[in-house]
């Protein structure tokens, strides 16, 4: 029964990739091409990591080779091995999170209603986590390693190492799965999980940027410093002092049994092998009641409250007509309620806030870091918008099936773009404030009238952009939800692209204005008025084109309507 | 007569798939018109031609006296609709969904407040207006759904499929609500796979099986003596006696 069930559940998952690209006869040839150059793009990935995995798999033979000659060549291959494998181990721990627009185990109602073993189908998961590409690219290196140690004459050496490696392949999978259960459960509240989102993306912004703040002074002590390490060094730790402080980490307790097997020491290298496999056993049996529990926990949450609506105040904007402002407003406030809607506004204020910080530090002795208050203005503007992109690039499934409330209201396509153009221009003047904030804070010498300029510039590159991204949003729609991270929130790729290079089309002449103001002229105070000019020409303009936008969302209304119902 | 829906040789076609096949369709001004079918027939696809979400592929429909290739927003502006799918905003909550469609059909803000409060009060919404769609059940997305429709007064409502997934208490309310709507010269097109609460609220219908509308008329007339339902099945389920009986079932 076992092997029909199996066979059943790859025929299962084989069937749903093929019917997403091949089962879609409500869909036009624009949509199909749309959804085609994902597949593409997904396609390219995967030719260029097939030189990476070859690449790998030559080094590791290589690697097993040389490790069996020497002790200390052992201890070089080792320590090449250990930081290696840090990448897919990290990659797993960030998985979860990442992967989940993907849906994971929540496919799985029908089949948690079927009689299916519940091990079957928690063994079923892990094997789906070694078809993650991080997984697929190591793999073969793993095992290959024993391959050149044994064309060496080390055959126990090569022994430990394929017992070693299959037990971190182990330990990885397992590591993936548990984690990824782990974060379903977490997340299975609406509000848990878009908060447990926000923060893991709030996390993973400032990660890169974060330590640097916390960099002792001494750190920059210039030649004093760099002679003391020198000093040091004779005094470094040896490989196995390294590894012995970091072994319980999976990496390394497979780099030790290399270390430890190229010097004979198989007590230890047992001992390392030992220690992987009671991780991956450990992991196993972790993942036993966390599937339990999210097979028998519904799935459920309780709502929050929010502004009571009944008794809320109509707004009214010059030049915009009431259902344009009713477009505008009902986007606005759906889009600031998702977690991808408050991260693009919040973002690039974090970044500049966070870089500012780091370049405004002054440290006795160190050289100065590079970056000048008008770049860091420019990334923040840049960050902003590109950011927006996300949702300008699929303006129309962003909402899901509130754009048929919107395709069955009396509204014509002209108002529905525009009041979408406004919402997003909203938050795109509203991100660019926040951006502009700290480094405007923090680097106090520079003139107003640069960060006004800036504010100035980006929003006219955004209404110069936002034509083109209305048209690319009618043109390459695709159903998205916005609280999630993963692909499951990204735009389609190509319209990105594109979306980019208008931004950066609509910017140029932005940014020349600035740089004549300040640099040719030596007059910042000239900056602001003369990006005012150009921004009034590009709001016109995007006016202007109203009507082109209007004839292609009109062409594609019902093909839109049918991809946010999910035909 | 006045006629609020007339359609002539509307056909729509999927690729190969004629999913509406040549139909000719008249549902009279002040009725409460059945539309019927087994799954798959073609219904909600002719809803979705009538209310401008699909585009024909060939004939002709008019509208409340208006053809919606010429007159779309007017017509759009007189009719209310609860769609097959969810089509609401995740992320509003009840009484601003209520708000967006109300200041898009431009009522003042005294009518909208007067009508949300009503509605939401009357479809048992009241108590959970503040919170998100996103938070809903099925049931109470279907009742907002119904909301939407009704709040611009519409003279006409396209309702798919309005009483999935509604508890009996609600079901009653709507009932009674659309019977009224009609007694105060209202036109509701609806389809449904209940054919009691057809039976009981309709007095015309239409029976569409593959496509092709394959009765249609006033309930008693289709009906013919019969129930709705033994005249349902004998119209679009005369197959039945040779298809498996499945005896091996217990």
């Amino acid at each position: 029964m076992t092997g029909r069930i199996v066979r059943a559940l790859v025929w299962l998952q084989w069937r749903t990739v093929v019917n997403r690209l091949t089962r879609s006869s409500h869909r036009d040839g624009l949509e199909q091409a749309s959804r085609w150059s994902e597949v593409v793009l997904r396609v390219i990935v995967t030719a260029l990591a097939i030189p990476l995995v070859v690449g790998l798999a030559i080094a590791a033979i290589a690697g097993g080779y040389v490790a069996a000659r020497s002790r200390d060549d052992a201890a070089v291959v080792a320590l090449a091995a250990g930081f290696t494998l840090i990448v897919p181990l990290l990659w797993m721990l960030l998985r979860p999170l990442m992967m989940l627009g993907s849906g994971g185990i929540e496919r799985g109602i029908l089949l948690r209603l079927l009689p299916i073993p519940t091990g079957l189908l928690r063994n079923a998961e892990v094997v789906r986590a070694m078809a993650d590409p991080a997984f697929l690219v190591f793999a073969p290196a793993v095992l290959l390693l024993p391959l050149g140690a044994a064309a060496a004459g080390r055959p126990m050496l090569a022994l430990a190492a394929m017992l070693a490696g299959v037990a971190f392949l182990a330990i990885i999978a397992l590591l993936g799965n548990v984690l990824t259960l782990a974060a379903q459960l977490l997340l299975r509240g609406r509000r848990r999980a878009e908060l447990v989102t926000l923060l893991f993306l709030v996390a993973l912004s400032t990660m890169g940027v974060l330590p640097q703040l916390f960099v002792h002074p001494s750190a920059h002590d210039g030649d004093a410093g760099g002679a003391k390490t020198a000093a040091e060094a004779p005094d470094a730790p040896p490989t196995e002092r390294i590894l012995a402080f970091v072994r319980p980490l999976p990496p390394a307790a497979y780099a030790a049994t290399i270390l430890d097997g190229g010097a004979n020491r198989w007590g230890l290298a047992a001992l390392d092998v030992a220690l992987l496999l009671a991780g991956a056993g450990l992991l196993y049996a972790a993942t036993i009641p966390i599937h339990r529990r999210l097979m028998t926990v519904p799935e459920g949450g309780r709502g929050r409250k929010v502004d009571a609506a009944v008794r809320e105040r109509h707004l009214h904007l010059p030049f915009a007509s009431s259902p344009t402002v009713a477009v505008a407003a009902a986007e606005l406030r759906a889009l600031t309620r998702t977690v991808r809607g408050k991260m693009v506004v919040l973002y690039p204020a974090l970044m500049t806030g966070m870089m500012a910080a780091v370049f405004s530090r002054k440290v006795e002795g160190a050289p100065p870091l590079q970056m000048g208050a008008t770049a860091l203005g420019a990334f923040g503007v840049f960050g902003t918008i590109a950011g927006i992109g996300a949702l300008a690039c699929n303006q129309f499934a962003i909402q899901g099936g509130a754009l048929v409330l919107e395709l069955l209201l009396p509204l014509r396509e002209r108002t529905l773009a525009a009041g979408k153009a406004v919402a997003i221009g909203a938050l795109v003047a509203a991100g660019l404030v926040l951006a502009l904030l700290p480094p405007a804070v923090i680097f106090p010498e520079t003139s107003p009238a640069v960060w006004i300029a800036m504010w100035l510039a980006g929003v006219a590159a955004y209404a110069g952009a936002a034509p083109a991204a209305a048209v690319l949003s009618a043109l390459f729609v695709k159903p998205v939800e916005l609280s999630r991270i993963g692909r499951g929130g990204q735009p389609n790729a190509l319209a990105t692209l594109l979306y980019l290079i208008a931004v950066a089309a609509a910017a140029a002449p932005a940014a020349a204005l600035i740089f004549v103001a300040l640099k040719v002229l030596a007059a910042p105070w000239i900056a602001p008025p003369l990006v005012l000019v150009y921004a009034i020409a590009a709001v016109l303009l995007a006016r202007a084109v109203l009507p082109i936008v209007e004839r292609v969302v009109a062409a594609r209304r019902e093909n839109l309507a049918l991809v946010v119902a999910g035909r | 007569m006045d006629i609020a829906v007339e359609t002539h040789g509307l056909t729509r076609r999927f690729g190969d798939l004629v999913a509406v096949d040549h139909l000719d369709l008249t549902v009279p001004s002040g009725s409460f018109y059945g539309f019927l079918g087994p799954n798959g027939a073609g219904k909600s696809t002719t809803l979705k031609c009538l209310t401008g979400l699909l585009k024909p592929s060939s004939g002709s429909m008019l509208i409340l006296g208006r053809d919606p290739a010429h007159a779309g927003l007017e017509i759009k502006r007189e009719t209310g609709v609860v769609p097959e799918e969810e089509a609401l905003f995740e992320r509003l909550t009840a009484g601003e969904t209520l708000s967006f469609v109300g200041r898009v059909h431009g009522l003042d803000g005294a009518t909208l407040q007067q009508r949300t409060g009503e509605l939401l009060e009357l479809l048992d919404l009241a108590g959970s207006a503040e919170k998100l769609v996103a938070d809903y059940s099925h049931g109470m997305r279907k009742k907002l759904a119904m909301a939407v429709a009704l709040l611009p007064a519409p003279r006409l409502l396209f309702l798919d499929e309005p009483f999935e997934g509604i508890d009996a208490v609600a079901s009653r309310q709507i009932k009674d609500i659309l019977s009224g709507f009609v007694r105060r010269g209202g036109t509701v097109l609806l389809t449904s796979h209940i054919l009691e609460i057809v039976e009981r609220v309709a007095d015309h219908v239409g029976i569409i099986d593959h496509g092709r509308l394959v009765a249609q008329g006033r309930l008693a007339d289709v009906a013919a003596g019969r129930t709705l339902e033994d005249a349902f099945i004998a119209l679009v389920g005369d197959g039945a006696v040779d298809k498996p009986a499945l005896e091996w079932l217990a």
